[in-house]
């Protein structure tokens, strides 16, 4: 067979807006609005760079909710280039961009093959001669429950297969049930290569005949999706073997470190703690910029500094100031420090104490790995559910003052409330209030 | 603790007062009213902790003899101790502790055995009457306090409810239900409207379709427009081409119209296809009648047969004529050339003898020996004149050099002259002075000397006199010598001058005769001056130059005469052609000549009117064919006949006003259509506005960015509110499950003594203050909302308790209590008799006093192990 090289890519949601962090400069945020859009022109330039065959992408190639012209605009113009420098491109459409999603005045070279609702294949061709078959299917609605990989065909003819197909492989509980399937309804298929999309963390399900691939999103679009991100370049040999090249297409990139404030002193060692992740950053990720959450954990002398009220805030304009805050190049810019630390009370200790710290801190430590979930769900759940812990209702009750404010609700949009809150890290700081405040200084170790 | 025995040394009403028959369990004492009861409490309490200051009223001196003090007896944690209370002058007393060896111990060891019972603890606990059972306050002494309501509170750096204050406010700085200033509010507020203007821009993708399908609805209306302005266009360019092509057709209608009126059928003229061509080939039959020499058609034949009467003659002549016609024709023109040459010749002969006669003046005026010859071998040329100057120049440097030698030597002659005049003045002046001077010296001192001495003074200075005269004589005649030696010196050279003066003369003459040798070779007079040379040989130059005009003048003549010659040459070859030809004309034919040249003149008119006739039509011809040109030219494809037919249809004015009103429509067809095309401009920036706007990603990020920070206050709220709730909760727990020891057992006393109506006795936490709740409806009650009754049993039940409590954790003092079931009901008074003997049947020494024996027998009967005894009489 011929030899064959294509880029898969999937879940570039062009148009999206990324969700980066409050107050960040102008001139980043600005960044932020262009970065999945800079990033499929990276994954452009890459196609025309190593001449590819073909572009595959496997879903959500931009965001129709969104309705963003320009988005579609800019997305017309970079598959003109690839229509210009004759390389093809087959666009599988998934929930978030269903057939139709395109703006009715954009059009796409005719290079450009967007897969129907019907499982469809399309010859890739190299100098006339058929080098392989893509097969692929689009959503027709954003809400597709079916097991659509049971439609493509088995054993299929021809000298390479690529399957396309935007879907939860394993109907991982986090990731909607999109196009729900098993692994082993792809591998038992007789395809060559499956090139997947819908989640966001690259990640390759099987590694040979055939190729399971989820090649990530080109460019994170929030905090919870640190690390790099982009496409996979597939490099088909003359004898079959198939390798798969990350591509780093992302333009913003988060990271999250943590230091343990055990051994350190002052708030300066702190900061050039920080200045040391800095330079860690800007060597492992140049040419974008950089987003960094910051974990405090451990204790020592900096714990009440670091927890008393303002002062995270404080540390956090003082780093950015002195660290990676400029505009043009290589920035890196702190998101946020979260402040995890303890103080240096015997907190054990204290929750055994016989009085109302000891029960607060005990009702702390039963919520376990308990999370407070929206009251409404429950019918006469005013009081809070029986599965819940001591504490659970009357957390639920008291946030629900303000996480079931309507207008709290209709302002984070699809985002649920409640899943934006980081208990875990809200309870070590509320059992650190407590005790900061209400333990008896004589306790102290 | 138990008191085995009171022993009253001296304490206010009581001397030596001795009880020994005390129950270890409940004590009810009896005694009336000012009975002693109260002193008796005090003098425990005095002993124990000391006795009051001296003014205090409850000091209790002794008022009826004995020592202020006493002791008591008590075991307590198995061990019997003496603790004495004497008075040692200090206010508070002397105390004695001693075992039951008779051991004493230090003061300090009280403290010990009391296990660090204060005496406020003791008086608000252990010791109390109706009055404290009706007062709150009595409980909150800090003392008592810290073991209502400190238990299970912890002793952090801020109050519970302090700390729970500090938690709300950092909520409500936050997020306030409605609230618009906090942070949250704030942010909810600027993401609706973010809302709104993404909802505005998200209807972008309808208008960038709504404006691209009014663009092409644009660029089909365009297409119409444009195809209208092509076809008004082609009418107006039709019309203009129609009214360019009028002139054409007027002058080509005039053309034809003239050429009909000279017999022409303009049908039948055809022109030569190539460009320009306006030589016009008349039709073949028509070709004798056009050139007009119809009439001149004499038979050759006929002419020369001879045979021909004078009419024939002239016919004949008219043949000849008609045969020699171009000949004739040359004859006539070289006529006219021989007359314009005979007129050139006698004109430059004119000329020549003009410039003739003016070259013979100007020679007769250089002078009478001056012939041409001689004039023309004078070289006037620059170089000669030059040669002249040359001359000049040197025989005015030996004029020059004669004038010089001549003035040196003139000077020289002065010189010596002047010299030769010195001489003689000096030789003959300074002798005179000097001898006159000398004779005026002599004269002068003999007349100043006076007379006796005069003589020979006279002599002395005659002497003196003399010699200076002698001496300057001498030296005058030296001086005379050398100048008659500068004199001869002077003589010699101006002698010498003059030679050279005799030699510049010699130079000058010289140069001279070389001069008059120069001009005899250039046939000049050698009496001429340089001047007088250059002078004259200008008049030779233009005599010269009148010479060569002349010689010219008469090349002209000549080469005129030439031409003359020539011509008539001609005119006579082609007489001797005709004479040749016509040698058979007989002679009388020949005498016919002169009229037949008058003929001849006739024709020749008559020529010439044909050659303007011809000329006529070849002119109307050119311009039938230019306007013919210019048709067909404009005709375009239509063909000139179509063209020319349509050009029939229309008149000027029509036509004029047609293209008027073509013009107008294509002007309006034309603004319709750049005003479509501007809108189309406008529709497409909006189109690239539209799909290169920001605003949307903007807003979006933007949008973000808030709930990104929404996202951050949120959870920072949440952390407060987590805070609250864990508090909360624990404060309910604390409420439900961890009062203080006090209050539950208060709460059970209180039950007790109120049959069960009241269960609980609560302090919420954090606050000191007590609630009772009611079994009934658990409603929590205040103190306040109490009866009195009910009151005084709740402060009993926390007494009771707090001395349980106390008890357990330290040392369980006996109580004292004073006449507290006076308000009590039967029932809780029999309820509270029951409690109290079951309390110090738990170990608690009780002792109750009571003025009324009714509230004793109450206790006999529902405290069967109480030990009633009445207090004896002490007055």
């Amino acid at each position: 067979m011929a030899s064959l090289s294509f880029i898969h890519c999937a879940d570039v949601h062009l148009g999206a807006p990324v969700r980066g962090p409050a107050r960040m400069p102008r001139g980043l945020r600005d960044r932020l609005r262009d970065a999945p859009s800079e990033a499929f022109a990276r994954i452009v330039g890459e196609a025309i760079h190593r001449e590819v065959d073909a572009v595959i992408v496997a879903g959500d190639l931009f965001d129709a909710e969104d309705r963003n012209l320009r988005a579609h605009v800019r997305l017309s113009r970079e598959l003109t280039r690839l229509d210009e420098a004759g390389i093809d491109c087959l666009v599988a459409c998934g929930n978030h961009d269903p057939l139709g999603g395109l703006s009715s005045g954009v059009t796409l070279p005719d290079s450009v093959h967007l897969f129907g609702p019907r499982v469809e294949v399309v010859p890739l061709r190299r100098d006339g001669v058929e080098i392989a078959r893509v097969h692929g299917v689009s959503y027709e609605q954003s809400t597709v429950r079916r097991n659509l990989a049971q439609d493509f065909p088995r054993r299929p003819d021809g000298p390479f297969n690529i399957a396309v197909l935007h879907a939860n492989v394993g109907d991982r509980e986090q990731h909607g049930r999109y196009a729900p399937c098993r692994l082993r309804d792809l591998t038992e298929t007789g395809f060559d290569y499956w090139a997947l999309g819908h989640m966001h963390t690259r990640e390759t399900l099987h590694s040979s005949r055939p190729v399971v691939h989820y090649p990530g999103n080109p460019q994170a679009l929030h905090t919870r999706e640190p690390g790099p991100r982009g496409a996979t370049l597939v490099t088909v040999t003359e004898s079959g073997s198939v390798e798969l090249e990350p591509l780093w297409t992302d333009v913003v990139r988060w990271h999250r470190y943590r230091t343990s404030i055990d051994e350190i002193e002052t708030i300066e060692d702190l900061a050039a703690e920080f200045g040391n992740i800095v330079g860690d950053v800007r060597l492992a990720a140049p040419n974008r910029l950089n987003i960094v959450r910051w974990t405090l954990y451990g204790s020592g002398p900096l714990h009440p500094l670091l927890n008393a009220p303002g002062k995270e805030a404080d540390l956090r304009g003082a780093l950015r100031t002195e660290h990676g805050v400029r505009e043009q190049g290589n920035p890196v810019w702190l998101e946020r420090i979260d402040v995890a630390t303890h103080p240096t009370h015997d907190v054990d200790r204290l929750r055994r104490q016989p009085d109302y710290l000891g029960d607060m801190l005990g009702l702390a430590a039963e919520l376990g790995e308990w999370r407070p979930t929206p009251l409404r769900q429950e019918v006469g759940a005013a009081q809070g559910s029986e599965q819940d812990p001591p504490a659970g209702g009357a957390i639920r009750l008291q946030l629900a003052q303000l996480l079931e404010e309507p207008r709290l609700v209709r302002a984070l949009g699809h985002e649920n409330v409640w899943d934006t809150l980081r208990f875990e890290e809200l309870l070590h700081r509320a059992e650190a209030r407590a005790v900061e405040c209400l333990a008896p200084a004589e306790v102290d170790v | 603790m138990i008191f085995r025995r009171i022993h009253v040394d001296g304490f206010g009403i009581w001397q030596d007062l001795n009880l020994d028959q005390l129950s270890p369990g409940l004590n009810v004492l009896l005694a009336p009213n000012e009975g002693g009861k109260s002193t008796l409490m005090a003098f425990v309490r005095a002993v124990l902790f000391g006795f009051k200051r001296r003014r205090d009223p409850h000091r209790y001196e002794p008022l009826r003899g004995g020592n202020h003090g006493g002791y008591l007896d008590i075991t307590t944690e198995g061990r019997n101790y003496r603790v004495a209370r004497s008075d040692d002058g200090t206010s508070r007393g002397q105390v004695h502790l001693t075992g039951e060896d008779g051991s004493s111990y230090p003061a300090g060891k009280l403290d010990a055995v009391l296990r660090g019972t204060t005496e406020t603890l003791y008086e608000n606990v252990f010791a109390f009457g109706l009055d404290e059972l009706q007062r709150l306050d009595t409980l909150q002494e800090d003392d008592v306090a810290g073991h209502i309501y400190s238990a299970g509170m912890g002793s952090g750096a801020m109050s519970p409810v302090a700390f729970r204050q500090s938690v709300q406010d950092d909520m409500e700085a936050l997020f306030k239900t409605r609230g618009r200033k906090q942070p949250i509010g704030e942010l909810l507020a600027s993401i609706e409207e973010d809302e709104e203007r993404i909802a505005q821009l998200r209807a972008a993708p309808e208008q960038h379709t709504e404006l691209l399908r009014k663009e092409m609805h644009l660029r089909e209306k365009l297409a119409v427009r444009d195809g209208r302005m092509e076809e008004r266009q082609a009418e107006y360019d039709e019309l203009l081409r129609t009214q360019r092509a009028w002139p054409h057709y007027e002058e080509l209608l005039e053309a034809e119209s003239t050429l009909q009126t000279i017999g022409i059928e303009p049908t039948q003229v055809h022109y030569a296809a190539t460009e320009g061509a306006v030589e016009a080939r008349a039709a073949a039959r028509g070709d004798s009648e056009m050139i007009g020499t119809g009439e001149l058609a004499v038979s050759e034949t006929d002419l020369s047969s001879g045979r021909v009467d004078p009419a024939e003659l002239m016919s004949s002549a008219q043949r000849i004529l008609l045969r020699h016609a171009n000949k004739i024709r040359g004859l006539l023109s070289s006529a006219e050339r021989l007359s314009v040459l005979q007129n050139t010749v006698t004109e430059r002969q004119e000329t020549a003898r003009s410039r003739r006669q003016s070259l013979i003046a100007d020679v007769e005026e250089l002078g009478s020996d001056w012939s041409l010859d001689r004039v023309r071998a004078v070289r006037t040329d620059v170089k000669a004149r030059d040669e002249v100057r040359g001359w000049a120049e040197r025989i005015h440097e030996s004029e020059a050099a004669i004038r010089a030698a001549e003035s040196r030597a003139g000077d020289a002659n002065l010189v010596y002259e002047a010299m030769q005049e010195t001489h003689e003045q000096i030789g003959r002046g300074t002798l005179i002075v000097t001898w006159g001077m000398v004779f005026a010296a002599i004269a002068g001192t003999s007349v100043l000397i006076p007379p006796p001495a005069r003589f020979v003074s006279v002599m002395s200075v005659v002497s003196v006199g003399a010699l200076i005269g002698a001496l300057i004589t001498w030296l005058h005649l030296r001086g005379q010598r050398e100048r008659r030696a500068e004199q001869a010196i002077a003589a010699q050279r101006e002698a010498e001058l003059w030679q050279g003066h005799d030699d510049a003369k010699g130079t000058h003459s010289a140069t001279h005769e070389d001069w008059g040798e120069w001009l005899g070779e250039q046939h000049l007079s050698t009496e001429l001056s340089p001047q007088g040379a250059l002078d004259l040989l200008d008049r030779v130059a233009q005599t010269q130059t009148a010479d060569h005009r002349s010689h010219d003048a008469q090349k002209g003549v000549d080469l005129a005469t030439a031409d003359l010659q020539s011509a008539c040459m001609d005119v006579l070859a082609i007489l001797e052609e005709i004479d040749r030809r016509d040698l058979d004309i007989r002679y009388d034919t020949m005498k016919m000549v002169d009229p037949l040249l008058a003929t001849i003149g006739e024709l020749q008119a008559e020529l010439e009117d044909v050659e303007a006739h011809r000329e006529r039509i070849r002119s109307v011809l050119e311009r039938h064919s230019s306007a013919r040109a210019g048709l067909q030219a404009l005709s375009g494809s239509d063909g000139a006949d179509a063209f020319r037919e349509r050009l029939a249809s229309w008149d000027p004015d029509a036509l004029a006003r047609a293209v008027g009103t073509a013009q107008g429509q294509l002007r309006s067809v034309r603004a319709d259509r750049d005003a479509l095309n501007e809108s189309l401009g406008a529709l497409r920036q909006q189109i690239t506005n539209l799909e290169t706007d920001e605003a949307l990603s903007d807003v979006l990020v933007e949008r973000e960015s808030r709930r990104a920070e929404l996202v951050e206050a949120v959870n920072e709220w949440a952390g407060h509110a987590i805070t609250a709730a864990l508090y909360d909760e624990a404060k309910s727990k604390y409420e439900a499950e961890r009062q203080p020891e006090v209050l539950q057992l208060a709460g059970q006393y209180l039950s007790q003594m109120t049959d069960g109506r009241y269960c609980r006795v609560i302090a919420p936490l954090g606050e000191v203050r007590l609630e009772v709740e009611r079994t009934d409806n658990g409603e929590r009650l205040p103190p306040s909302a109490l009866s009195r009754g009910t009151g005084e049993q709740l402060y009993l039940a926390m007494r009771l308790a707090l001395a349980r409590a106390y008890g357990r954790r330290a040392v369980p003092l006996p109580l004292v209590a004073d006449d507290i079931l006076v308000n009590f009901d039967d029932d809780r008074a029999r309820a509270t008799a029951a409690l109290l003997n079951d309390f110090a049947n738990d170990g608690h020494q009780i002792f109750a006093f009571t003025c009324h024996r009714h509230l004793a027998e109450t206790f006999t009967r529902n405290a069967p192990d109480a030990r009633l005894q009445s207090l004896p009489a002490h007055a």
